[in-house]
């Protein structure tokens, strides 16, 4: 009898997932650092279009997470919520639609994709934005989840 | 040998698949293991451990040419020699270098090395370099020498490393879990139920019930008498399960082989924050447990072994991190180790796309643990010979 | 013939109808069914006309990536089998997971999950012989046993050898020669489905006829010009099918020793309806047989996990707690979708270890303990054991409603069902 093989292989010619996915460790860092509420296994709790182009992650990124990768260069002893927590605090505008990143992560829309940006009027938002407590509230709590390695 | 006749060997096996303590009241009911009483602790370095980084050319132009940003900087490296020195979170383990029990081994690897996390972890437990087999080289060793109990990981799931088609090593993540409380109140119920009279398979699992209760009653009287010999770091996973480690070799378990894990070295943005802090957790965890070891005199019979499925790509990329490469540095450490730095250092005038050269084959440093160090011929285990530089005693 | 069971049923069947086909369920479910004739409380839990509760939660097309498409596929089926309005149905497909077993870890696609439960689902109650050659088209399996590779020159065994060992005949049954050649009659069998070039392709079954070893074969006794088709009718026809089957659903759903005159029996029954499982199953589970078999089967972790919650009306909610059950049956090895290797499940008493015991009376703590269990002893112990008067009762009636269910739930007596 043979036992068959346990490795992950996609199915015959299918496109099911391709093999590159978001690195586990930031993801869930930006989740909870980002007071995203839902469950991780779910796309819709943070799609990886958060930060990467492709909806499977990996190389390239969108302007947000180009902003994210660049913070990472400028200090490079930053790890994943020191570089999140810094590009919240420097209040830029990664993709350019008028909406700073950190006011798009307060309404939960793509900070990186000038075509997902919040409907509400941006003065609103920053006056409720800072009313919760501005970029402070994405401050890390440097409890990083990096005991993922079971993850591909 | 198909797992059932395999379960036979053992009257202690009811099951491997469940993370069962019989193998640790076995010491209680004084049934011995194998001959022997060396142990190997395997550590794995999960998410591939960036060598150069960790073992660093510090005179090398070449290394701080590729890495502009994350080069570890020549006066904050650890001098091991005129070439090479450890990164500064790995001060813990200066006292084994300094002592002769430290060997590092440069460009570990193998033929045609694989990027995938999966792929090349697949092929550092199982030895096989095709990625084919499903055999763990340490689940062999428990069927080469009929003992399902030689080995443990220490963790939530049992790795390939530690399995065949036929058998599962125990997995435990915790062994205060290993006992039945019963909420106040209910002691006697409890006792009362028990007491009933059954048949046929009531009373099988009635008695399977009891055995539950008595062996795990053993099992805390072993690691009760059990005091840490050294204060082990806070806040430092790897080295909370380190002293579990040494729990169980203080209770003289007869376990040959305690694996266990530290992770994720997977640093392809940020690396220094997180190289630095896990090869600090990696390396104090070390030193306490060592301490705990040699303060209950049980020092001389551990050595460690560490590795990951590969070192990271030379070249930093542009989130201040690395992405995965091929060889990579091993560390044997411990009891019947010979100091010292094997094999040369990585040629980086002359890179494989990229990445280190491999130039040792992971399974001879196997080898030389297992017929060295184990006393368990390597042949048998790894299926052909294999060598390395002489790095025990 | 089994003999049918000619009462009404008492109470105590009515509890043993529930917890040993339909993962148990509440004292006033179980009552609902007292007096009933066994073909008619059969026939209320046999309606698999239900479509799946509309309220799972659990959705593996909005998943992050291949990993949590899994875990959450698996809470999916987790959730239809706890708060569902078929549980025989789901119980039954569990049963048949087992049989014809694949894993998440190989099958990479929630949506071959997908297609793979809808089978076995929609036609567990049919002949043997459409089951079986629905399971074996479908995507899942073809790639599960490799049979999306059989071409023709270069046959791959796996799927014929696994039809007649673990699906249809048992061991001894057939030769080398017989799986050989039935690899060539499989020749061809894959499946398409989403490429980058088609990316809303739909997964299915196709025959590559130039892939197809058209030659004679000779399988179990007949030649012929056969197709896989052909070799599914011809196994899952054979008598020792009939024989294998029989004794397989008598150990999981009748008792852990079944009397040989009673399989040969339900054996008799298979051959005269020619496989088809309503007729099949409606004999088994209408048979004095079976309700002469309380409490001699030993528990699954998965009946544990899923019957107490049931039992106890527990209110299990969100996806934390089912990712905590889940895990709980990983570390049981129960979790569905999961199993050990291509046999599936071997169940019984090897289901009883010090770690599996130790891990059920932890588990039994967390249902219980700090839950808000208000249960009177009666209705506790006939949802949970299936009688309102067990030796235990005396012993538990003067605690707490959360420390009655949790000794029982910890009782050797709870290990079996």
């Amino acid at each position: 009898m043979k036992i068959p093989t346990k490795n992950i292989l996609l199915l015959g010619f299918c496109l099911v997932f391709s093999s590159v996915q978001a690195r586990p460790p930031y993801r869930l860092q930006a989740i909870a650092q980002f007071h995203f509420e839902g469950s991780p296994l779910k796309k819709s709790t943070m799609a990886c279009t958060f930060c990467h182009i492709n909806d499977t992650g990996g190389a390239p990124w969108n302007p947000f997470g180009e902003s994210i990768k660049a913070a990472f260069r400028a200090n490079p002893k930053w790890g994943i919520a020191d570089a999140l927590q810094g590009v919240m605090a420097a209040m830029k505008d990664s993709d350019k639609d008028g909406y700073e990143d950190a006011l798009e992560v307060f309404a939960h829309t793509l900070p990186g994709d000038a075509k997902s940006k919040p409907k509400e009027d941006h003065k609103v938002l920053l006056e409720r934005f800072m009313a919760a407590g501005g970029p402070d509230q994405y401050k890390s709590n440097k409890a990083a989840p990096v005991d993922s390695s079971d993850d591909e | 040998m198909k797992r059932r006749e395999f379960l036979k060997i053992s009257s202690l096996a009811i099951s491997l698949t469940t993370g069962m303590p019989a193998f640790l009241a076995r010491a209680a009911a004084q049934a011995q293991s194998m001959a022997g009483d060396k142990i190997l602790v395997v550590i794995q370095l999960s998410g591939g451990n960036d060598g150069l980084n960790t073992l660093v050319p510090y005179a090398n132009g070449a290394y701080y040419a590729a890495r502009p940003n994350i080069a570890i900087p020549k006066q904050e490296v650890l001098t091991l020699s005129s070439s090479l020195g450890l990164h500064p979170s790995m001060k813990p383990l200066m006292r084994f270098w300094d002592t002769g029990k430290l060997a590092l081994l440069e460009s570990v690897g193998y033929p045609n090395p694989n990027r995938s996390h999966f792929s090349s972890m697949a092929i550092w437990h199982s030895g096989d370099v095709t990625g084919a087999s499903k055999e763990g080289w340490i689940g062999r060793i428990a069927e080469t020498i009929g003992d399902p109990f030689c080995a443990t990981n220490f963790g939530s799931v049992t790795p390939l490393a530690l399995r065949t088609n036929e058998l599962i090593l125990p997995s435990i993540d915790n062994l205060d879990k290993f006992q039945l409380k019963l909420p106040q109140g209910t002691e006697k119920a409890f006792e009362q139920i028990m007491g009933l009279p059954r048949q046929n398979d009531a009373e099988f699992v009635a008695q399977a019930t009891r055995h539950m209760i008595s062996n795990t009653a053993k099992v805390q009287q072993n690691l009760s008498k059990y005091k840490a010999g050294a204060s082990y770091p806070e806040n430092n996973k790897f080295a909370a399960k380190l002293k579990e480690l040494a729990r169980l070799v203080a209770a003289n378990t007869g376990q040959r082989i305690l694996y266990t894990d530290i992770g994720s070295f997977d640093t392809h943005a940020g690396q220094r924050a997180d190289q630095d802090r896990l090869l600090g957790e990696f390396s104090s965890g070390i030193d306490a447990f060592m301490k705990d070891l040699d303060s209950q005199g049980l020092g001389d019979k551990v050595m460690v072994l560490a590795f990951s499925e590969f070192g990271r790509r030379v070249a930093e990329n542009d989130s201040a991190g690395t992405d995965h490469g091929q060889g990579g540095v091993m560390f044997v450490l411990g009891a019947g180790v010979k100091g010292g730095i094997y094999g040369d250092s990585p040629d980086l005038e002359k890179l494989n796309q990229g990445d280190v050269v491999y130039k040792q084959d992971f399974r001879g440093v196997y080898a030389r643990v297992l017929d060295n160090w184990l006393k368990i011929p390597s042949k048998t285990i790894m299926g052909a010979e294999f060598t390395a530089p002489a790095f025990t005693v | 013939m089994l003999t049918p069971y000619s009462r009404t049923l008492s109470l105590e069947d009515a509890a043993h109808l529930v917890r040993r086909t339909s993962f148990g369920g509440s004292a006033t479910k179980i009552r609902s069914l007292v007096g009933k004739t066994p073909q008619d409380a059969l026939l209320q839990l046999m309606d698999f006309t239900p479509s799946e509760n509309s309220k799972n939660p659990f959705d593996p097309s909005d998943a992050v990536n291949k990993n949590a498409a899994d875990k959450i596929f698996q809470a999916k089926w987790l959730f239809e089998m706890i708060h569902g309005e078929a549980p025989m149905r789901e119980k039954l497909a569990f049963f048949l997971h087992g049989h014809f077993a694949i894993s998440t870890e190989k099958v990479g696609s929630p949506e071959a999950l997908d297609q793979y439960l809808g089978v076995l689902r929609e036609h567990s109650l049919k002949p043997f012989g459409v089951l079986t050659l629905e399971i074996a088209k479908s995507p899942a399996m073809l790639r599960y046993l490799d049979n999306d590779q059989n071409k023709k020159g270069k046959p791959n065994e796996n799927f014929a050898r696994e039809l007649f060992e673990l699906f249809t005949l048992g061991v001894g049954n057939y030769s080398e020669k017989d799986v050989q050649e039935s690899a060539r009659a499989f020749t061809g069998w894959t499946f398409t489905g989403p490429s980058k070039k088609a990316p809303n392709a739909k997964l299915q079954f196709v025959f590559q006829r130039k892939q197809h070893d058209d030659g004679n074969k000779t399988i179990l006794g007949e030649q012929g010009n056969f197709t896989g088709d052909d070799v599914v009718r011809i196994a899952t026809g054979h008598p020792e099918t009939a024989h294998f089957l029989a004794n397989k659903l008598f150990k999981f759903y009748v008792s852990s020793n079944p009397k040989p005159e009673d399989v040969a029996a339900l054996a008799d029954v298979w051959t005269r309806s020619r496989g088809d499982l309503q007729q099949v199953l409606t004999a088994l589970f209408t048979s004095s047989s079976f309700y002469a078999s309380k409490n001699q089967v030993v528990k699954s972790p998965l009946d544990f996990v899923v019957g107490s919650i049931r039992a106890l009306e527990l209110p299990i909610q969100g996806e934390g707690v089912y990712q905590s059950l889940l895990r709980t049956l990983t570390g049981l090895g129960h979790a569905p979708l999961d199993p050990p290797n291509v046999s599936g499940w071997e169940g019984g008493r090897s289901w009883v270890s010090d770690g599996a015991l130790l891990s059920r009376i932890q588990t039994a703590a967390s249902f219980t303990l700090s839950k808000k269990v208000t249960l009177n002893t009666k209705d506790l112990t006939l949802a949970l054991l299936g009688s309102e008067t067990t030796a235990l009762n005396p012993i538990i009636q003067k605690l707490t409603s959360p420390q009655q269910a949790y000794l029982v739930m910890i009782s050797p007596e709870y290990g079996l069902m």
